[in-house]
């Protein structure tokens, strides 16, 4: 306590509190005056009396010095004195400081960000209340089985869902969600809104406060009811108070809104949701409740809530239990159901979002290290031009701790000044991203981590001030006398820092080299994978879907007619070169059938989709070989090529043959087809990925569900309009969603995008930071050897022969980092090659245009760097750079 | 007088001369720095040398912790000076420290007594 107290009176003192030094001297000088007036009584003459006294003080100042050491805290105050110092030090060579700073705070800010980014997409759980016990149901089949799916596989039909729900004891609740765009009519515009059809227990499992008005519950299943969004509401409602209670249209049906979610929730998807309506009630809505009867069909995305005290691993039991009662309903399925932590991926994204991660983090690491050792060698190559400066200080009696503290401070001042403008780069990299649409979602959930971002930044930091000793160590090696004389300078005088100096631009090298290959690697397969070309062109291909509530009270058949309809009405526009229907548009989803060329093997899975006899018309994609469908066909089939190479030998061996596929309507049936045409391999379901061998069928009067139009038309076909207009002439309040193919791609490849750009990003930073760190380096060398440089000309040396000697000093270093670059590639493409075979959609990883595009950058980089400061070395008469300090 | 300063004499003791200075004001009552290095130097029988630079920081040190205050003042002839006087927690430290003191040189007492048996 004592202590305490004493403690803080020395550290108010510091600023200014308490006993000032003058009151100090006056006191210390009244005891000497004291201590002579006593000597004087004692008969001393006054004279020898002040002189006595003067010695038994001894020195005044040193006995104030010993006095405000104690009044004061002196290593702090020592401290700021060195922090001050070493502003002054720094500002001295402003040009250098501003690019350390400048490369480290690029790197700080941007590491910062991502590790702030992907911890919040894939780490943090939902923003609910209580979100450990909030988990993601996952299901895989193997063995035969057929199913329809809608989006993945993984996911439940809504039958499977409520027996999941009544039946599993470790979970409190079990709730479904379909998320889908929907339209929302505002006066005569419509606008897509991301929505979420939700079961009744949705917000039981992630439970939120609603900003306003209340959530759903299991009583809304029959009700026209919706909760909007924060943002939804702040953007289009303005805020309103009264927003609750508002009716909304969404795809011609209305609803009325009863809450809105808070600003933190945002559903459980990368996207964020905008409004929230019950499952039940918006398909009854639309005349499509059916759906909601079919089991075997995989569409909705299914969450639990654990019960309090139970495990993830009993709960995946408890439920594994009601999988197998379906597998023993469905002979020859087994069903494995997963149980994970919920995130805003789904389990199986979020292994590649981790995997990307993995990548980013690593090359990442490679900037920081380069960022690193870059500050490193330019402090190096300051701390070389100081060794006078230190000399001196040594010589006149600063100590060893007092050089090491100075150059200490240093570092620090530089660390925490690119530490903090690293903040303001990552905030304002958050900003920039979060005013792009695409990369919006992405970043939206950052800014609430604070954690994480003290993390990042600590450890950045950190690595900043750990590269930054490297000058400190050299700085001990100083010799005093030799670097006084200006010997450290002379022509074949041993340059301590020269060797470290040399293995700090051959890691430099190295790393930018690695990093500047695997970004250019990793941007040329992104882009090789959305350059690829799916089999058809995408620009001009659009799919009308009609309005989801087309005809209320229409069965499936009526709708299936009216969409054929819309199609010769639409086939008779000018410039809309074909039209076809589908069930499936492409990079919708598929259907999963079984199949077998032969009965006596058994069936195997395959997908498939129904199709009219225009559908590779339309796409632009010519059968290999054979007809398409003629009008009400059945009984044939169309194979892909991928099929037809696995169940026979080649495209043209498969006309004719008989495909044993499933029965819809017979369970356990093969129904025998005949394959009348064989289509190419298209990509219609992963961009970058050919589909799995797959059939097509005749599009019946009497499928299910409801097909699409796929449209082929030129460019200025006001496409949207002119539905609309057929549409309206049919039904006043009718309308169809209209998208295009391309864009819907661009909208896909939307985060592969983002990923390369930062890549790319990456990269560029590294370019830049060895360049400056290079260019900064010869540069401080050429300074420092104006002098040599000046001996060496007016001894007569050729201007090339000087060349060759900046040359020397460096280009050993640049040569050994590119080998070992080289080295470190083809270790890591012997060692993980064929799993990075997959990722680069086919690159090898040692792909020579990578690897000359990312030497060759650098190497002109390098270039221009060593060019730069000898011209200037070059440029200099031999007199003025003999009478250089250097 | 100037044999007074031979090398009899000791430099203080770090660590005892807190317990000098507090148990001088409370006998002497409330003293300014030089009277108090005086009558510290007198007491020990001028054994002792207290250099400025020895005994403000200890002043310092002990109003910092709270044992001492300091106000200033007019001395005997008229001159300015800092006086300082023992505070109420001084007073109990003073008590404090005795005690231990006593306890210490009693142990070491005892040592040296059982050196001298032998």
């Amino acid at each position: 306590m004592r202590r305490l107290r004493a403690w803080l009176l020395r550290l108010a003192s510091l600023v200014g509190a308490g006993r000032t030094d003058t009151e100090i001297r006056e006191e210390l000088r009244e005891h000497r005056d004291l201590l002579a007036e006593h000597y004087a009584q004692v008969g001393m003459s006054a004279e020898a009396a002040r002189q006595r006294a003067a010695s038994e003080c001894g020195s005044l100042s040193s006995a104030a010095d010993a006095y405000s050491d104690r009044r004061g805290l002196p290593l702090l105050e020592s401290g700021v004195r060195d922090v001050r110092m070493a502003c002054r030090s720094l500002s001295r060579t402003p040009l250098l400081m501003v690019s350390i700073v400048a490369v480290l705070a690029l790197g700080i800010g941007l590491s910062t960000m991502v590790v702030a980014m992907f911890h919040a997409i894939t780490w943090v759980g939902l923003p609910v209340t209580n979100a450990d016990a909030v988990l993601r149901l996952d299901q895989t089949f193997a063995g035969e089985y057929d199913r329809r799916v809608q989006g993945e596989a993984s996911r439940f039909s809504y039958p499977e869902l409520e027996i999941y729900r009544s039946s599993t004891q470790a979970l409190d609740a079990v709730a479904g969600a379909y998320q889908a765009t929907m339209t929302w009519r505002v006066s005569s515009e419509a606008v897509p809104v991301h929505a979420a059809r939700v079961t009744g227990d949705y917000f039981r499992v992630l439970p939120v406060t609603p900003s306003a008005g209340r959530l759903l519950t299991a009583s809304d299943a029959r009700r026209p009811v919706v909760v909007i969004s924060h943002r939804l509401w702040t953007r289009s409602f303005a805020s309103a108070s009264d927003a609750v209670g508002r009716a909304i249209s969404l795809d011609r049906a209305t609803y009325t809104i009863v809450g809105v979610a808070p600003p933190s929730f945002s559903g459980t998807e990368i996207e964020s949701t905008d409004v929230w309506l019950p499952l039940e009630a918006s398909y009854m809505m639309s005349g499509k409740a059916a759906v909601l009867a079919e089991s075997n069909v995989s569409w909705l995305q299914v969450f639990g809530r654990l019960r309090p005290g139970v495990s993830v691993t009993s709960a995946t039991a408890d439920a594994a239990l009601v999988a197998a009662r379906f597998d023993s309903a469905y002979i020859g399925r087994r069903t494995t159901i997963g149980l994970t932590h919920a995130s805003r991926l789904p389990s199986t994204l979020r292994r590649q979002a981790l995997a990307a991660g993995g990548v980013v983090a690593f090359l990442l690491a490679l900037l920081f290290v380069i960022c690193g050792s870059n500050a490193a060698s330019l402090l190096l190559a300051r701390g070389a031009a100081r060794q006078r400066e230190i000399a001196l200080r040594v010589a006149i009696g600063a100590g060893r701790t007092h050089i090491v503290r100075q150059l200490l401070a240093e570092v620090g001042v530089i660390a925490l000044a690119s530490g903090a403008l690293g903040l303001l780069v990552c905030f304002a990299a958050v900003r920039l991203l979060s005013t792009s649409t695409t990369a919006q979602d992405l970043v939206q959930n950052i800014h609430a981590d604070g954690g994480v971002f003290a993390f990042a930044f600590a450890t950045a930091v950190a690595v900043a001030l750990v590269c930054g000793l490297a000058p400190v160590r050299q700085a001990l090696q100083v010799n005093c006398l030799a670097s006084l004389k200006g010997e450290g300078s002379l022509l074949g005088a041993r340059m301590p820092a020269l060797r470290l100096r040399r293995v700090l631009i051959a890691t430099q090298v190295t790393l930018s080299i690695v990093l500047l290959v695997v970004a250019s690697l990793l941007a040329r397969s992104a882009s090789h994978a959305w350059r690829t070309h799916p089999g058809y062109a995408t620009t001009g291909l659009y799919v009308v879907e009609p309005d989801a509530a087309w005809q209320p009270g229409v069965d499936a058949a009526d709708g299936s007619r009216l969409g054929t309809e819309l199609k010769e009405e639409l086939a008779r526009v000018p410039r809309v070169r074909a039209v076809s229907q589908a069930a499936l548009a492409p990079f919708s989803g598929a259907g999963i059938s079984q199949a077998t060329a032969n009965l006596s093997t058994p069936a195997s899975p395959v997908h498939f989709n129904a199709i009219d006899g225009r559908f590779f018309e339309t796409l632009g994609a010519p059968l290999v070989a054979g007809r398409s469908f003629a009008p009400r066909e059945d009984g044939v089939v169309i194979v892909n090529a991928a099929m037809a190479k696995r169940f026979w030998t080649d495209e043209r061996s498969a006309l004719g043959k008989t495909l044993f596929i499933a029965d819809r309507k017979v369970e356990g049936h093969l129904r025998p087809m005949e394959v009348v045409g064989v289509a190419p391999t298209l990509q219609t379901m992963h961009i970058g990925a050919p589909d799995q061998p797959t059939f097509y069928m005749p599009l019946t009067d009497t499928d299910p569900g409801m097909a699409v139009l796929i449209v082929r038309a030129e460019d200025d076909v006001p496409l949207q309009h002119l539905v609309a207009s057929v549409v309206r002439a049919r039904d006043a309040d009718g309308f169809a969603r209209v998208t295009s193919l391309a864009a819907h791609l661009a909208s896909q490849t939307a985060p592969a995008r983002v990923g390369v750009a930062v890549i790319g990003v990456i990269g560029l930073l590294a370019l830049i930071v060895a360049a400056v760190g290079i260019h900064g380096l010869i540069a401080y060398t050429v300074a420092n050897r104006t002098r040599d440089i000046g001996v060496y000309r007016a001894l007569g040396a050729r201007p090339r022969d000087v060349l060759q000697l900046i040359l020397s000093w460096t280009l050993r270093g640049v040569a050994a980092g590119a080998i070992s670059a080289l080295l470190l590639m083809m270790f890591a493409a012997a060692a993980f090659g064929a799993r990075l075979r997959t990722t680069l959609y086919g690159l090898h990883p040692l792909d020579p245009v990578s690897f000359a595009l990312g030497t060759a950058l650098l190497v002109v980089v390098i270039g221009l760097a060593i060019y730069l400061p000898a011209r200037r070395a070059l440029g200099m008469a031999p007199l003025d750079a003999l009478r250089s300090d250097g | 007088m100037s044999k007074a300063r031979d090398n009899t004499r000791v430099d203080v003791w770090q660590g005892t001369l807190a317990l000098m200075v507090l148990t001088t004001l409370e006998t002497m009552g409330p003293l300014h720095g030089f009277g108090l290095a005086r009558r510290i130097e007198q007491t020990s029988g001028d054994r002792f040398v207290l250099n400025p630079g020895t005994l403000y920081p200890t002043l310092l040190k002990l109003e910092q912790e709270g044992f001492i205050a300091s106000d200033w003042g007019t001395s005997d002839n008229n001159r300015r000076a800092r006086f300082y006087r023992l505070t109420r927690a001084g007073l109990k430290q003073v008590e404090r420290e005795t005690r231990q003191w006593e306890d210490a040189t009693s142990i070491i007492a005892r040592f040296l007594a059982s050196r001298g048996a032998r």
